[in-house]
């Protein structure tokens, strides 16, 4: 069986290959960053699917995985026919699209890591159709933007690879710890910004991550996804304190359960 | 001069008007002291409880949430005192009584959100995961470095007071009760109810704080439940007269024209009956009430002390409801109305739904019988801290068998005396709440600093 890494075999090469030899069967594309296949017969791309997605589009961000194994299925038949012949097939548009890919240069090859945008982001300095992406980027990771971006995948990971060329977004590792369901808790004083963790859940998390983290909240109907700077405290036990002034700044409401989970800073 | 009468001196010494003053300065002082806070942070207290209300289930680890600990207060503190003490003292002082109890409550809140906090603070934590907290803590812990043994001695005092007052005040009065209320309504024998409520008050108590905070959870919504089908229809019978009667709480208290014409006697009357109400219908300063709020598992003692002020709004409520009810029925003013019990059953003649009585009856019942299972734990709690945890079952055991035999009457001269120790328990209580009040500030600022609860240290 044909198996290997595509940071050693690229996938137009592999392609390429298949189209030549004219075998038939499934490229299966192994996790992380997600699980896709191409099924090629007769020499030809007969149907794709990425995650989510299939036909063109799959192929398309499939073409921009760098790194994640793989190994070939021969005479595997293909489920459905997404991709019409003389389509994607061609040659010189795989080369094309191959092309447009390695010509970002900014975008991480690792696409589970989260996005993070800079707090300092004017959406006055960025072009007209980023303010709306930089938006909705917060907390989710890479291949979930370029999965889900209706733009279209090659568009929005080009719009991504401007925004880390410009500094506007970083991205982070995601950390494989399990959201908490912690109930909010008020707290009264001038502070904000911060929340409060039970004490075990604080050192648990810091034992685990051994570096600096921030905590997100997410689960709630309020203002999205929202990242904190934890701190310890005694007796809080399920509970997640916030501030007076966060919790009315976010319309949260003391008493909501919400999901947490920590991210490395 | 024979024991029954020492009783009665010391008991009208305790419950004197002279008594009642002392209360409503300890208020006025913990009033100032913290910054008039039942005023000023009523926004918070509400949002803290009643506005916290969907969490009631939600504790911070440990034993009863914080929600449970002020139901076992609450059921309690809304006893029989708030429906028949309130007829008694209106009957007693007319309208302006209303006026004098509300200013008991408004300065008690103070006194009680001191004592829950205080309660919290000073608890002791073991390490099965159970609390034992209130007065005899906070004296002990509290005053030790002022009075060394001193604070101790008091707390033990307090803890003897309790231990003996539940089984008059918390027990045979309240079984006494609600065999009476059985027996009118529905003319069950007193010896069957009292089998009956011995062997579900031991069934409560048998299961320790858990099985009581549960209980309490149950029996307050319904006592309050009761209460308003009680009370309500009876308010909209009199709908027309309440401005009235509003008009003649005012009048009546504000009215020195009387006063310097002479009628000091019966003003002195109004303040101290209306007074009685406004300080031990809520048991503010009596120092019982923390017992409960002790056992809350809370991230910061201030948050128990909201729930204290909870516990008082929810008990002004409930009397104020009454008191109106009664001066718009207009029986106060009518001649051989009788006593208040008498009054009552009167009041509940005019009851829309016709089963007037009935509903007086299991009303009354449910009241009396809240309070016994809370006041069970009080006993319990003060009996332990004296002579340690292998009291609980023997203490729990005398409790379910004074149950069984107290409806069939015939207690008075205990009942007597347990009330004045009841009145005892607010001597070394209201002086520790004076002598603790800067910590009790202490720890508000730290509160809305939002810094954490640092517990003491012994």
């Amino acid at each position: 069986m044909l198996r290997g890494n595509l940071a050693d075999f690229p996938l137009v090469g592999l392609l390429q290959m298949l189209f030549s030899t004219g075998r038939g069967g499934a490229l299966v594309i192994e996790p992380p960053p997600l699980l896709g296949s191409i099924y090629v017969h007769a020499g030809q791309i007969v149907h794709a699917q990425a995650g989510e997605l299939t036909g063109a589009r799959a192929l398309t961000l499939l073409l921009g995985v760098r790194r994640a194994s793989f190994r070939f299925e021969a005479e595997s038949p293909p489920p459905m026919a997404t991709i019409e012949s003389g389509g994607f097939q061609t040659q010189a548009r795989l080369a094309e699209e191959a092309q447009a890919w390695q010509s970002l240069r900014h975008l991480p090859e690792d696409w589970t890591q989260v996005l993070r945008v800079n707090p300092k982001a004017r959406q006055g300095d960025l072009p007209q159709s980023e303010p709306h992406l930089l938006q909705s980027l917060e907390g989710r990771s890479i291949v979930e933007v370029l999965t889900r971006e209706a733009a279209g995948v090659l568009e929005a990971a080009q719009a991504l690879d401007g925004l880390f060329a410009a500094g506007w977004v970083s991205a982070k590792p995601r950390l494989l710890l399990e959201p908490t369901l912690l109930v909010v808790l008020a707290l009264y004083g001038s502070e904000e910004g911060v929340a409060y963790l039970d004490e075990p859940l604080y050192l648990q998390w810091s034992r685990q991550i051994k570096q600096g983290f921030h905590i997100r909240i997410g689960g709630h109907s309020g203002a999205g996804d929202l990242t904190f700077i934890p701190r310890p405290r005694p007796n809080f036990q399920s509970r997640l304190g916030l501030y007076e002034k966060d919790l009315r700044k976010y319309r949260l409401v003391r008493g909501t359960q919400v999901e947490v989970w920590p991210e490395l800073d | 001069m024979d024991v029954l009468a020492i009783n009665a001196l010391l008991n009208r010494v305790v419950f004197g008007l002279e008594a009642k003053f002392v209360f409503l300065v300890v208020g006025l002082v913990l009033t100032v002291a913290l910054g008039f806070i039942q005023f000023r942070r009523l926004g918070v207290i509400v949002s803290e409880t009643l506005g916290a209300i969907r969490e009631r289930a939600q504790g911070f680890g440990g034993q009863i949430t914080p929600f449970q600990a002020a139901m076992v207060a609450i059921a309690a503190t809304v006893g029989i005192g708030h429906f028949v003490g309130m007829i008694a003292a209106i009957l007693a002082g007319g309208p302006g009584a209303v006026f004098w109890m509300w200013l008991g409550y408004l300065l008690g809140m103070a006194t009680k959100f001191a004592e829950a906090t205080l309660a919290v603070h000073f608890r002791r934590s073991y390490t099965d995961g159970t609390v034992s907290g209130g007065p005899m803590f906070y004296l002990s812990r509290g005053l030790a470095a002022r009075f060394g043994r001193g604070g101790a001695l008091l707390g033990g005092a307090f803890a003897l007071f309790a231990a003996i007052a539940a089984f008059g005040i918390g027990n045979l009065s309240q079984a006494g009760a609600v065999g009476n209320s059985l027996q009118s309504a529905f003319n069950v024998p007193p010896a069957i109810t009292g089998l009956g409520v011995a062997v579900v008050v031991g069934l409560i108590i048998g299961g320790g704080i858990r099985r009581i905070a549960a209980f309490a959870q149950f029996i307050v919504p319904v006592k309050l439940l009761l209460l308003a089908l009680a009370i309500i229809p009876l308010l909209v019978v009199h709908a027309a007269q309440i401005p009235a009667a509003l008009g003649q709480i005012f009048a009546s208290a504000l009215n020195l024209q009387a006063l310097a014409g002479g009628a000091l006697g019966s003003y002195i009357a109004m303040i101290n009956a209306g007074l009685g109400r406004g300080i031990f219908a809520n048991e503010a300063g009596l120092g019982s009430a923390p017992i409960a709020h002790a056992q809350a598992q809370v991230d910061h003692p201030v948050r128990q002390g909201f729930w204290g002020v909870a516990e008082m709004l929810v008990s002004l409520a409930v009397t104020t409801l009454v008191a109106l009810t009664f001066l718009a029925s207009g029986l106060w003013q009518r001649e051989g109305v009788g006593t208040a019990p008498q009054a009552a059953v009167t009041l509940f003649q005019a009851h829309p739904s016709g089963v007037g009585d009935i509903i007086l009856a299991l009303t009354l019942a449910a009241l009396a019988f809240g309070t016994m299972v809370s006041w069970a734990f009080y006993g319990e709690e003060g009996a332990s801290y004296l002579f340690g945890e292998g009291i609980r079952w023997p203490y729990r055991m005398a409790f379910v068998v004074i149950a069984f035999v107290a409806p069939i009457g015939g207690f008075g001269a205990f009942i007597d005396v347990s009330d004045t120790l009841n009145g005892f328990m607010a001597i070394p209580n209201l002086l520790a709440l004076l002598l603790l009040a800067p910590l009790v500030a202490q720890l508000v600022r730290e509160f809305f600093q939002g810094e954490p609860w640092r517990p003491p240290k012994d």
